[in-house]
């Protein structure tokens, strides 16, 4: 506290030497002169007092018959006179002061923690969209909505925080575990949109013969063995009530609900070219450092690939200020690999065992699906620069997809969709 | 005991304690403000505060000598230095070895 009011109040050092230093000090003293940091270097003294009894000390010099000389001038009333010359600095670091505290109020840098399945750069654009970016002032974020609104679009994730720390917005997220979660919301999506909906029929979504039909929910218009094409009904939503005389009298609405398994064919056809292409890599690399500024990259002027024919591998990382702050700028390498583009024939087997493998992939994703693969009939023909692989898998597959029903379509005069009591084969 | 013994013991008394002292020390006044006597406030062997003195005689590295109100005082030591030094009290620092008084 005592150093700050010197300091405010200015001082010097001054060097004390001639007849009697100690008479000086005394004086000083009894004139109510404030002396510190005295030392004594053999024939003169070093000591420190504030400016304004500097002034005071012409008298006591004179009677001691003594000399003075300052050695150092420190303090703000020095400060300021120099900060005089040097308007420009002196402004220039309270302005860089104010916009410190003014860049201080928005958000600059962004942390997302203990997401792994909504990964970083969902939840960024994520966060665009609901209007909270990099350069948002911190007062305009309603973090409880934020947070809610995280959980809302992601529902897998069960829980959310959102704090401010700095200029760094951090958001903590909490996955829920379950391994199948996704599925279940997909399922449960589809429950949801078939809850919407008052009464629903299945239609065939695909053509074949019904294999196995299992109804859990309305009547269902066909039986195993029967034909069925694109859009043909297979489960009614509209359940006849038949009045005492066995005619329709009214009919209740349900969502129709079966599995029916269709046996049903796929054609298949694959080619193979036995001419190819593939890259020999010479070896040779060039590496050209870039920066990406506003979405534009920048390489260095002279710096080009001058091979024939490369591909090109980018390694791109952000800038970042002390570890805290993202800025808007990318530097990184564009790496560069020469290549030679030489022709090349396959042997008649190699493709052949190309076309199989292209058709195991075909049928491992059918069989994702939940279809059932019966038979496959397939034979290869050559040509003269290629193979082909055609014909004809036969499957079980699972059929039928929900359409809506309105009730008063039925009710009026029965078309659409509406079981003639009396036709119901079952 | 004789009158005689008596007034021996009794100019015995007034030989170390003045009259003014005998009242400040029954009346338990402070010393310092009447008897104008320096306080002497030594932390360690490295820093001495006084007050009540008149001003300083002497001041070299090795020595500082004080003019007191009723004596003078030598402070002896390695490299000393005077932290401040007001009309009120003065901090010496330094190695101190002896302080004497005279």
């Amino acid at each position: 506290m005592v150093e700050l009011i010197r300091y405010l109040r200015g001082y010097v050092k001054i060097k004390v030497w001639g007849y009697s230093p100690e008479r000086f000090m005394n004086l000083c003293t009894n004139h109510h002169i404030m002396l510190w940091g005295m030392e004594n270097f053999g024939d003169y003294y070093t000591m420190y007092l504030s400016l304004e009894d500097f002034f005071s000390l012409k008298t006591i010099v004179k009677k001691t018959r003594t000399r003075v000389a300052v050695l150092e001038k420190a303090g703000l009333p020095f400060f300021i006179q120099k900060m005089k010359k040097r308007k420009v600095f002196a402004f220039g670091v309270p302005s860089c002061i104010l916009f410190l505290l003014f860049m201080s109020r928005f958000i600059w840098a962004m942390d997302f923690q203990g997401n792994v399945s909504v990964t970083d750069d969902v939840l960024k654009d994520f966060l665009r969209e609901s209007g909270v970016d990099y350069g948002i002032r911190k007062s305009n974020i309603d973090m409880e909505a934020l947070e809610s609104a995280i959980r809302e679009e992601f529902p897998i994730v069960t829980w959310t925080s959102g704090e401010i720390q700095g200029t760094r917005l951090i958001i903590k997220i909490k996955e829920n575990d379950l391994v199948n979660a996704a599925e279940e919301e997909n399922k449960q999506a589809g429950k949801e949109e078939q809850d919407t909906m008052t009464a629903s029929n299945l239609v065939a979504d695909c053509d074949g013969v019904v294999y196995s039909i299992l109804t859990r929910n309305g009547v269902p218009q066909v039986k195993a063995g029967s034909e069925v094409k694109k859009g043909d009904l297979l489960v009614s939503g509209a359940i006849p009530v038949t009045a005492d005389d066995g005619t329709v009298k009214n009919y209740q609405y349900c969502n129709a609900d079966a599995d029916i398994f269709v046996r049903t064919s796929k054609e298949v056809s694959l080619r193979q070219d036995l001419t190819h292409e593939y890259q020999n890599y010479t070896g040779r690399e060039k590496k050209i450092p870039f920066f990406t500024v506003n979405g534009k990259r920048y390489t260095l002027p002279g710096v080009k690939c001058k091979y024939l024919k490369y591909d090109e591998v980018v390694e791109e990382s952000q800038f970042c200020l002390f570890g805290q702050i993202d800025l808007p700028f990318y530097t990184g390498t564009i790496t560069c690999r020469e290549y030679l583009p030489v022709e090349a024939y396959y042997e008649k087997e190699t493709a052949e065992t190309l076309l199989y493998d292209k058709l195991d992939k075909i049928i491992v994703n059918l069989e994702e699906k939940g279809v059932q693969i019966i038979t496959k009939d397939v034979k290869i023909e050559e040509a003269s620069d290629f193979l082909t692989l055609q014909g004809t898998l036969s499957l079980i597959s699972p059929c039928g997809v929900s359409q809506e029903l309105t009730p008063s379509a039925v009710s009026g005069n029965g078309i659409e969709g509406a079981p003639d009591a009396n036709d119901n084969g079952e | 005991m004789s009158r005689k013994e008596k007034s021996k013991k009794r100019e015995k008394e007034e030989i170390s304690y003045s009259k003014k002292e005998v009242l400040i020390n029954s009346l338990k006044l402070p010393k310092d403000t009447l008897l104008g006597a320096s306080i002497v406030t030594m932390i360690g062997n490295r820093e001495v505060i006084v007050e009540n003195y008149r001003g300083i005689l002497e001041y070299t590295s090795e020595n500082i000598l004080l003019q007191g109100k009723s004596c003078q005082i030598i402070i002896t030591g390695d490299r000393l230095h005077i932290d401040y030094y007001t009309n009120e009290d003065m901090k010496i620092s330094g190695m101190i070895r002896e302080i004497r008084y005279q």
